[in-house]
Order: structure tokens, then sequence, then C-alpha cells
């Protein structure tokens, strides 16, 4: 095979039978992830940025819209209110650190 | 006489029974309301005009050949909506599941024709099981012939595809192909393979829903415009849009009606965005405030909702409006957003609709995801539809105005007939801090105290830089302007460039980054 077509995904399959038959995969796909449904009990950074201010504790009781956190990401403060009544079950996040995307901030039940 | 009639009359409401009571009562039970009923709510009443009820199907095998499928399963017709003339089909799931058969794809070929070579809008009614089997590659000719024709009227007429029901399979390639898809919470569902498929050959589960269902195709795939919670809202959604949209890509477009009393609506502009540029605001008010009576037509507003597109009336006068949103994402552009921009601002420049675009956003979204998701040939699409773009383009920058994002969002050096900026406008290639950490990297690492230096220089760059007079100073902008005399603006702008006339050169078609 042309050196130049090789990638690192490559799937050789042979069989013995004088014939040779190749499967390759398409190079995007292997590391795509498995669809999961949403969780919604979590939220989770949409944008990479960080946390400036912090407004509950794990263990603390909160009503649909309450704020939960201030985050800083592209220039922009952006306020996370909790989408539902419940109770926080755990704070991921620490003021003033940076995160990626699609990180778990806040999880409540 | 008489008996001819009676004979007619009797045939016709058999016909229009479509399948019958039974199936009639079983499409009720899964929340639907039949093609007919579908067709009446949709236009004004009394104006439909049905054709083609007495075609017979073509299925010879399989025993089909002694079957009566009622109108094979399809009713297509014109009538109007606020006076406005449009053709209609309407699949009807009674018959043999809405199967598409050969004359089913032909009485649809037929309205798409009618519709064309009248010029006038064409509306699809999708609820179907796919293509009717027993009539093996002539129900898939079918479905060509109806690709064909929609890549033929895109861009002449407008059409709209309505998601009523099952749509899977090709079917789904008609309303990608057609401008504006409309679904219904709980109806609609639109997939390629459906969940069966993909368990036997991939092991994934999931549900119809999830997998292509209203809610999906309206937030994740982009592939709906649309969003309805019923069917009713849905007809009602449409009919508002038909009063936007041309009739066809050349109606003669009406002079601005310059009323006195249209042209002094009080807006309030500088109270809607705040001062600090990290500040989030709904962008949709900046709108509403600026189009007549308020009224806003938004478009894929669940997809992409960093940037707002959709259409409002200026001085009674359709115009498109693109808006980046800082309440979503900070109003960031990505490959969706610039995707659902680039596509808005084709479907206006073919139907001679004016652009406005209302600009604060930070610039593109940093990422690996992004730039493995090919921003670069997404962001690419947007630079191509803006400067393609030959109707009249005006921008208004409201705040932020940062680098490739500049450029990108109808600037001047892309073609832009007027450019606007309000005076708290910031025109840079990057935010100050970004800027201040570069230019002044030397002074920073330097000082005594780093963090009190870089302060200081981030204030000298905003002073410099975060304001519009630079780019005024070298004519960029036309004009820096009051908040609140946006839309006396804008509608000079608009009366100005009703004339415009640009010469492209000679070509056959542009090659975009699709």
């Amino acid at each position: 095979m042309n050196e130049k077509n090789k990638s690192t995904h490559i799937s050789l399959q042979l069989y013995p039978n004088d014939c040779q038959y190749v499967t390759l995969p398409n190079h995007k796909f292997p590391p795509k992830k498995g669809w999961k449904k949403r969780n919604l009990n979590e939220i989770r950074s949409v944008i990479p940025g960080s946390v400036t201010e912090l407004f509950v504790k794990e263990g603390g009781m909160v009503k649909k819209g309450t704020p939960l956190l201030k985050y800083e990401a592209m220039k922009m403060e952006n306020i996370v209110c909790a989408p539902a009544d419940g109770r926080i079950s755990k704070v991921c996040v620490e003021v003033g650190a940076s995160f990626p995307k699609g990180i778990l901030m806040i999880s409540w039940e | 006489m008489k008996n001819k009639i009676e004979t007619l009359r009797a045939s016709k409401s058999r016909l229009q029974l479509g399948g019958g009571e039974q199936a009639i009562a079983k499409q009720k039970e899964m929340g639907k309301l039949t093609a007919r009923e579908r067709i009446e709510q949709l236009l004004d009443p009394d104006t439909f005009c049905e054709y083609d009820l007495f075609i017979r199907h073509e299925a010879r095998e399989f025993g089909m050949e002694n079957k009566e499928l009622p109108g094979d399963g399809v009713v297509i017709g014109t009538g109007k909506i606020y006076g406005k003339k449009v053709a209609v089909f309407a699949q009807d799931f009674t018959v043999v599941g809405g199967s598409l058969g050969y004359m089913h794809a032909k009485k649809i070929t037929k309205i798409m024709d009618y519709a064309l070579n009248m010029r006038m809008p064409l509306i699809g009614i999708n609820d179907s099981g796919g293509a009717r089997i027993q009539e093996g590659v002539n129900a898939l000719a079918g479905y060509g012939d109806i690709f064909y024709r929609n890549t033929l009227a895109s861009g002449v007429i407008p059409q709209l595809s309505v998601i009523l029901g099952p749509c899977a399979g090709g079917a789904v390639y008609s309303p990608a192909l057609t401008d504006f898809v409309f679904v219904v919470d709980g109806i609609s569902k639109m997939f390629i393979t459906g969940p069966e498929v993909i368990k036997t050959v991939l092991g994934e589960e999931i549900d119809m829903e999830s997998l292509g269902g209203a809610r999906v195709h309206c937030e994740t795939t982009g592939n709906a415009h649309f969003f309805a919670r019923n069917e009713a809202e849905c007809f009602q959604q449409i009919r508002d849009l038909i009063k936007y949209v041309p009739s066809h890509n050349e109606e003669a477009v009406s002079s601005l009606n310059t009323d006195e009393k249209i042209s002094k609506k009080i807006i309030d502009i500088e109270q809607i965005i705040p001062v600090d540029p990290t500040k989030p605001y709904d962008v949709r008010e900046v709108i509403r405030e600026i189009t007549d009576d308020g009224e806003f037509i938004e478009i894929q507003e669940l997809f992409a909702a960093n940037i707002v597109i959709g259409f409002g009336k200026m001085g009674g006068k359709t115009v498109g409006f693109v808006a980046n949103q800082p309440m979503v994402l900070a109003g960031v552009l990505d490959c969706d957003s610039s995707d659902k921009a680039a596509r808005f601002i084709r479907y206006c420049d073919a139907f001679n609709i004016p652009i406005v675009t209302l600009e604060d956003m930070p610039g593109y979204l940093p990422g690996i995801d992004q730039e493995h998701a090919g921003v670069i040939r997404h962001g690419a699409k947007m630079l191509y539809a803006y400067s393609e773009a030959t109707i009249p383009k005006i921008t208004v920058i409201l705040r932020k105005a940062y680098g490739g994002g500049y450029i990108a969002m109808n600037s001047r050096h892309l073609g832009a007939d007027f450019v606007f900026a309000l005076p708290t406008a910031e025109i840079a290639v990057m935010g100050p801090e970004g800027a201040a950490n570069i230019i002044f990297r030397k002074e920073i690492t330097a000082a005594e105290n780093p963090a009190e230096m870089r302060k200081i220089k981030v204030q000298e760059y905003k002073d410099k830089f975060a304001n519009p007079y630079v780019a005024a100073g070298k004519g960029y902008i036309d004009a820096v302007i009051e908040p609140n005399e946006t839309r006396d603006y804008i509608l000079n702008a608009l009366q100005l460039s009703e004339n415009k006339q640009i010469l492209s050169p000679k070509k056959k078609h542009g090659i975009p980054p699709f």
C-alpha cells in the first residue's frame, strides 16, 4: 500500500484462500464517541471558560431559576441557573480554575 | 345529466375519504390530522382546488393490481394563503401508509412543475412510510424526479416542507433540499436509517424520538427550521412565513413606505445594550426595536442560537436579519452558527431580500473540537455568502467586533453598502486582554508587579482601540450613530440602495465551501 494512505487506524483483514480483502475505516471514525442520553441532573460546561463566582454549596437546596454560578467565557459573563428544583449533590468546579467544554460542573438530585 | 353528476359526486366523496373510516380513526389515534384536514387548516377558507383525484396506481405485482388506492396516497392542488397563490401537496397516511409509488410521485412532480412554471411557493406536507416496496425501482425513480425538481426550483420559488409523520430513508432528502422545514413535537420523525437498523448493524440502542424527533432536528442537527407544539401552531407558522417571502425570485420589489407614522417609531436600544462588554443581553430585543411594529419571525430559533436569523418588515418591506446573540455562548461564531447564517444569507440573496447585520461577537470559538469539526470550512461559508450576495447589505456594529469575526460579519471589506457603529463598538484584532498580553509582553514580564502592569497596558489598549473611531477614521465605518437612531439610519440606507446593481464577473456558478 501506498505509504501516504496509511493511517494510524488501519485495520487489515487477510484471508488464506489467495484473496486479500482489505477494510479501511474512515479516518474520522475511530475517535468518535458513542451516543449517550443526556443526564438531566448534570450541568456541563457548554463553552471553555472559567468560574468567577459560585453561589451554591454542596447539599444546598435550589429552586428552578436560582443562580448557581457565574462563569466567564469568550469575554462574556454568563450566569448559570438551576433548570429544576432539587438538592445540589456535587460541585465539581472551583472559582478561578479554567476548564474545557463538556466537563461536569454541578450535579443535583 | 343529473345521473352523471350524481355518479361524479359519489365517486368524489368516496375517493376523498382516502383510506376509509377505519384508517382515519387510526390516524386520529396517533394524534394526527388527515391530509385534507391539514390542507384546509393551512389555506384560506374555500380556496383549495384539488387535481388528480382520479389517479390510479401502477403497482401490478403482489396482488396490488386489484386494490384501489384513492388518489394513490397523496393530495395535490392549489390555494391561497393571505390571498397569495400557493401550490400544495399532502401525503395521505391513511392510504397504504402514504407510501410513495410511481403515480404518487407523478402527482407530486406535477404540482411542483405547476408551482415552478406559474411562479408560486410550494408547500409539501410529508407523512409517509417511505417507498412502496411493491413498486420496486419505480418508487425510487419517483424520489429522484422529486429531488431533481426541488433543486431546479431552488432559488426560484420558495419551497416549504412540513413533516407531519414519519419521513425516513430517501424521503428525507426532499425536505432537506427545500428552503424551510417545519416539524411538530411528538409527530415528526426524520432519519435515514431507523432505530431497528442502527441496532442490528451497530448495536447502538436509541428510541425514535431521540434519534430523529422534532426537537432533535430543531436543536441538534439543524435540519428543521420551525418547531411547533401541535399541527395548528405549525400551520400558523407557515402562514406567517408566507407573508414575508416573495412568490418568486423576480417578483417586483415594492418601494419602501416612508410613512410618517412608521418612521416616527419610538425606540429605546440604549436601555437594552449594556455598556460593559462582558454583560450579555438578548439581541432579539434590539431587532424588535428596529422593525415595524416590533414584528420579527425567527428561523432556527433552537439551533446554534448564538446567531439569530429571521425576517422582519421595515417600511413595509421584508428584511432579513443576521445578528450575533451575546446571550448564548457569548455570541461566538462556530461551525453551526456559520452554517446557519450562510444558508440564510444565500436565501435572502436569491429572493432579493436586503440583509441587516447586527454585530456583537468576540470572534470564532477556539477549541480542538471546533478545529477538527472543520471550523475553517464552515466559517468560510459565511465569508462566501456575504461576499457573493448582491442585495443591499447593511451592518450595524453594536459592541464587539474582533478578529476574523469582524471581517465575516458583513464588513465593508466583503462588500457591505453601509456600515454603522454605535459608540459602544469595539473593533480590533482581538480582545484587549489578549492583545495587551502579546504587544506588551516584555513590559509586563519586566515590571516589578506584572499584574499591575498588565492592568495598565490593557487599559491603554482599550483606550486606543476599543472604540469605533479608529475604523471610522479609515472609512471602514460610514457613521458612528446614537443607539436610538439605528432604525432611521437603516431605513434611509434601505431606501438609498433600492436600485442597487452589482455587475459580477460572468460564470456558470461559484464553488462555495459547502
